[in-house]
């Protein structure tokens, strides 16, 4: 579980940077509230935090060398399926976000009670 | 072939291009490096790639062409073996000492409890021959977990080379010569020098592909389809991009594999390179299993059977040792090492626990100190070699490897496309291609797909060769090289957007139907592994039909894509036609 907290955590980060960019934003965005547009700027420094968390629990979660290979190969899906929905459903991006954070956040919870 | 690009060109400042002087010309060269080391040895890296990145899944992929195990439902699996450690040992081991009386070095490993490997492994090498003109004897052999037989004299498993066969590939390269080049002492096997030279120009393909690529985090997640030359460089950086940390970490420590076949100066310089020098060398490094072999006595002792050093082992550490070394079983000098791997521990230089004893007495041995001192090198060596194999890494982890394992695979290939999409896309209206960019346009085609059909057709050979068949396990590989050999001259042979397509299709109905085989041919379908209750569910064999699925449904709508190209094509053309004869209808 503590992997799929990894994967959340991400997903939301890379989701997060992908709305901070210009030429990702305009796709992404339509249709989303203009207030939470205007505030897109606030979404890079959110990515880069979530990322730290990402390693941060990553590398407490498991021993050092071996929470990093777990981030390399969750943020590496996490990767993948960001640039996927950029390309082929970006409407989805801000929806994926939540979903990361959302994930992680059971992820964690089910690690507690485990 | 391309010339060398000047340091700062006129056309430089027409484009809005790099900037002339250092900085510009640097990139130029760095560019010129990517594209070519790229192309040069792109097919030997995809290759290695491809049938690297399927050893994470090699135990999924042996079990599957092993379907006379039957299934293992998860419930079984999670439960002891049927057979102690020990007795597995006594069986290899008695077996073993049949017909030979002494080994130069005997080992034993066995499948960890709540694995889904059912064979454990014997291997021997003998000292000097009996006869003059001889071999010196060796083994190296199966046994089955579940009924402690030999798993040769078991003809009711069919033969096979497994998944083992298909990883081996990415190192060995299967029909290279064994023997290796010799240069005084010095030698080095073909396999071992193509492959060490491919990685190298991998890592330089890397490392100039990091200094070419501008805009790294701009372009981090940016994939624009169907925009021909640009979408093979979007594709081509994102494979790339994302799965970095893995393809440095694959490359490099593929690189620290062979350090000493590859830079022997190093170690020549010190202690020499004839096979004494090797030793002396290993063992002030240490290795374990250089330390315990010891010079024979040349007195016959009987050794002692593994039960012993085994239940010790499991008494120090508290849990199950995973293997056993017996070195000059059969002298007075004999020594056992007893191991046990720790996952996690293997990425932080203490990936294994060891303990030594006297293979005549049984007597727990001090560890010597060159094994337990401090030695920074040999700890990121070795951390090194376990983050490219992968042993660190549990079943989620294997998957997610082998993910990022395919994104290797699809920077090499986007690569390849990419270095011909460019220069098409540079001809004139009517000008013809050179005759290189076509040969490394058509050959693409099998070489991508046409390996992955090939894999497909390994899959299916295991199914359909008959199952007593001589030599079947070789046959299993000979049919994959066929079918590539096949694939390349139907690439030759069509026109290259014909035989991207038709080869994808081949590919879709090749893996697509490989779980219809499997259920034609076994009992270890989909409907006896994953359609059953949970707990008799097989989600090992299973997780391969999954997989076969997923390839088929990705390499039909590759196909299908290439279908509708085409029928637009013809469209426009007949469209076209009309356009022009009705046209000429008032000349006429």
């Amino acid at each position: 579980m503590s992997g799929v907290v990894g994967f959340g955590l991400s997903l939301a980060a890379f989701a997060a940077l992908a709305l901070s960019q210009a030429k990702h934003k305009r796709h992404a965005l339509q249709g989303v509230s203009t207030v939470i547009s205007s505030k897109a700027w606030l979404f890079q420094p959110l990515g880069w935090v979530l990322l730290a968390a990402a390693t941060l629990w990553c590398v407490t979660a498991y021993q050092f060398g071996y929470g990093l290979a777990v981030l390399a190969a969750a943020a590496t899906l996490a990767g993948w399926l960001v640039a996927m929905l950029l390309a082929y459903k970006p409407i989805a991006v801000s929806g994926s976000f939540l979903a990361g954070i959302g994930l992680a956040a059971l992820a964690f919870l089910a690690t507690g009670i485990g | 072939m391309a010339s060398f690009p000047a340091p700062s060109s006129a056309s430089d400042k027409k484009t809005g291009a790099a900037p002339a002087g250092f900085h510009g010309a640097f990139r130029q060269s760095m560019s010129w490096l990517h594209t070519w080391v790229g192309l040069v040895l792109g097919v030997v890296l995809y290759f290695m790639f491809v049938t690297g990145t399927t050893g994470y899944v090699k135990s999924h992929i042996t079990r599957w062409m092993e379907p006379e195990r039957g299934v293992l439902s998860e419930a079984t699996a999670k439960q002891a073996l049927p057979h102690s450690s020990e007795a597995m040992a006594e069986a290899a081991f008695a077996h073993g000492m049949k017909d030979v009386k002494e080994w130069k070095a005997f080992y034993l490993v066995w499948p960890v409890a709540g694995s889904t490997e059912q064979s454990y492994s014997a291997y021997g090498e003998g000292h000097a021959p009996a006869k003059e003109g001889e071999e010196a004897p060796s083994m190296d052999v199966k046994f089955d977990a579940a009924t402690l037989a030999l798993q040769s004299d078991n003809s009711t498993i069919r033969q096979t080379g497994g998944g083992d066969a298909l990883y081996a590939m990415h190192y060995n390269l299967h029909y290279m010569p064994e023997n290796p080049i010799k240069i005084g002492d010095y030698s080095i096997a073909w396999p071992t020098l193509i492959v060490g030279s491919a990685t190298i120009f991998m890592l330089i393909a890397i490392i100039t592909g990091i200094v070419v690529h501008k805009k790294i985090f701009a372009d981090f997640f940016t994939f624009r389809p169907g925009k021909g030359q640009r979408s093979w460089l979007d594709a081509h950086n994102l494979s790339s991009v994302l799965a970095l940390p893995f393809m440095i970490a694959i490359t490099y420590s593929g690189l620290i594999f062979y350090t000493y076949e590859y830079m022997p100066s190093v170690k020549a310089a010190t202690y020499g390179l004839s096979e004494e020098a090797n030793k002396a060398f290993e063992k002030e490094r240490g290795e374990l299993y250089q330390i315990a072999q010891l010079e024979r006595a040349g007195i016959a002792a009987p050794p002692i059977a593994p039960s012993a050093p085994l239940a010790k082992a499991r008494e120090v550490w508290g849990k199950e040792p995973q293997w056993i070394d017996y070195y000059n079983a059969g002298d007075a000098n004999a020594r056992i090492v007893v191991w046990a791997a720790s996952m996690q521990g293997a990425l932080s230089g203490e990936g294994y626990q060891t303990l030594m004893f006297d293979g005549v007495t049984g007597a727990l041995l001090p560890t010597p100190a060159a094994a337990t001192a401090s030695n920074p090198a040999k700890t990121i060596g070795d951390v090194m070699i376990a983050i490219h194999e992968g042993h660190f890494a549990g079943p989620a982890l294997r998957w997610l490897m082998l993910v990022m394992g395919a994104s290797g695979a699809a920077m090499i290939a986007t690569g390849l496309v990419l270095w011909t999409a460019k220069r098409k896309q540079k001809l004139k209206v009517g000008e013809r291609v050179d005759l290189g960019i076509a040969f490394v346009d058509r050959s693409n085609v099998g070489i991508i797909a046409g390996l992955l059909i090939a894999i497909g057709v390994y899959f299916w050979a295991n199914r359909l060769l008959p199952v007593g068949m001589e030599g079947r396990g070789d046959w299993e590989m000979h049919c994959l090289f066929i079918a590539w050999g096949v694939m390349m001259a139907h690439a030759l042979l069509r026109p290259t957007i014909r035989s991207w397509t038709e080869q994808w299709s081949i590919a879709a109905l090749v893996f697509g139907l490989l779980p219809v085989l499997n259920a034609f041919t076994t009992d270890i379908h989909l409907g006896r592994t994953l359609l059953v209750p949970l707990a008799e569910q097989d989600l090992s064999l299973a997780s391969f039909d999954l997989v076969s699925l997923a390839l088929g449904a990705v390499f039909a709508a590759l196909a299908a894509r290439g279908w509708r190209r085409r029928e637009a094509g013809n469209t426009a053309r007949t469209t076209q036609t009309q356009n022009t004869t009705i046209r000429m209808e008032p000349a006429e």
